[in-house]
């Protein structure tokens, strides 16, 4: 088996399961309400789904500060809707609590 | 607002991002060369998976059964199943091209930008999520290429030079 070929399966793979449902779903307005519905409940979904395990697995006394991290983050993300202020903060939270 | 400045728009956004999955690149093709992949490969495939899960992952399954390989990034790769269906829900009606693009492009940053824009199911903007998706691969591949050619010996470098001072003083 060459690396090329290696990276082809791999690439194959990826791109089947990302690229078909735009490929098949061509016109959003012809899809049943119901799909539609049902779809609108995936960002929160997916996005949570991302985000929670990657806190939960790592906060703890290994690193202290990361929970302090998240909620600054969070806390900042909320007031400020942005996005490169609450990974400052984060940022900054973690250096300050490594210091003790 | 006309489609180049909603382009800029999804770049300028993702600008964060960029810097993130261009040292998470960087990383991967520095790690790349000790799990086996050449310089090439690794780069060969930024370029084609474009996918950090599914890459990092392969680091450790390089050289074994190709079904492994297969395996794990079909799993890793479920995600963006949901993802692009979620996606699909909320594009205008464009050419099969650019479906075929974007649906390449699909990563958890460039979704979470686009579909946290506007109002919720609202139809989302071509341009901006093709804008948030070349800010994300082209640091990718990039920092790819930068690790793999550069960082990657230079560590390589370093280590053999301290393994050498290390036997040299413990002859002394």
């Amino acid at each position: 088996m060459s690396d090329v070929m290696s990276v082809v399966i791999m690439a194959t793979a990826t791109f089947l399961l990302r690229a078909s449902p735009v490929l098949w779903i061509r016109d959003a307005e012809r899809m049943p309400r119901w799909v539609k519905r049902w779809l609108e409940y995936v960002p929160p979904a997916v996005l949570a789904a991302l985000v929670a395990p990657e806190i939960l697995a790592r906060t703890g006394p290994r690193i202290p500060g990361l929970a302090l991290a998240y909620i600054a983050c969070l806390v900042t993300a909320l007031r400020t809707r942005s996005i490169i202020l609450p990974l400052l903060a984060a940022i900054v939270t973690l250096a300050i609590a490594g210091l003790f | 607002m006309c489609a180049n400045v909603k382009l800029m728009r999804g770049i300028v956004d993702s600008l964060p991002f960029s810097l993130t999955v261009g040292t998470l690149g960087i990383v991967f093709g520095a790690t790349a060369g000790s799990a086996g992949l050449g310089n090439l490969t690794a780069i060969l495939m930024s370029f084609l998976v474009f996918s950090g899960s599914a890459q990092f992952a392969a680091l450790g399954l390089w050289k074994q059964h190709a079904t492994a390989l297969l395996l794990t990034t079909t799993l890793l790769s479920t995600r963006f199943l949901l993802m692009s269906a979620s996606l699909a829900a909320r594009l205008p009606r464009i050419p099969t091209w650019l479906r075929t693009l974007l649906g390449f492009g699909v990563t958890d940053e460039s979704y979470a930008l686009s579909v946290t824009r506007g109002a919720k199911g609202a139809q989302i903007s071509v341009p901006y999520l093709a804008g948030c998706m070349l800010a994300i691969y082209v640091p990718w591949v990039l920092g790819t290429g930068l690790g793999a050619s550069l960082i990657g010996p230079l560590i390589k470098r370093a280590q053999i030079h301290r393994r050498s001072a290390e036997r040299r003083l413990g002859d002394e």
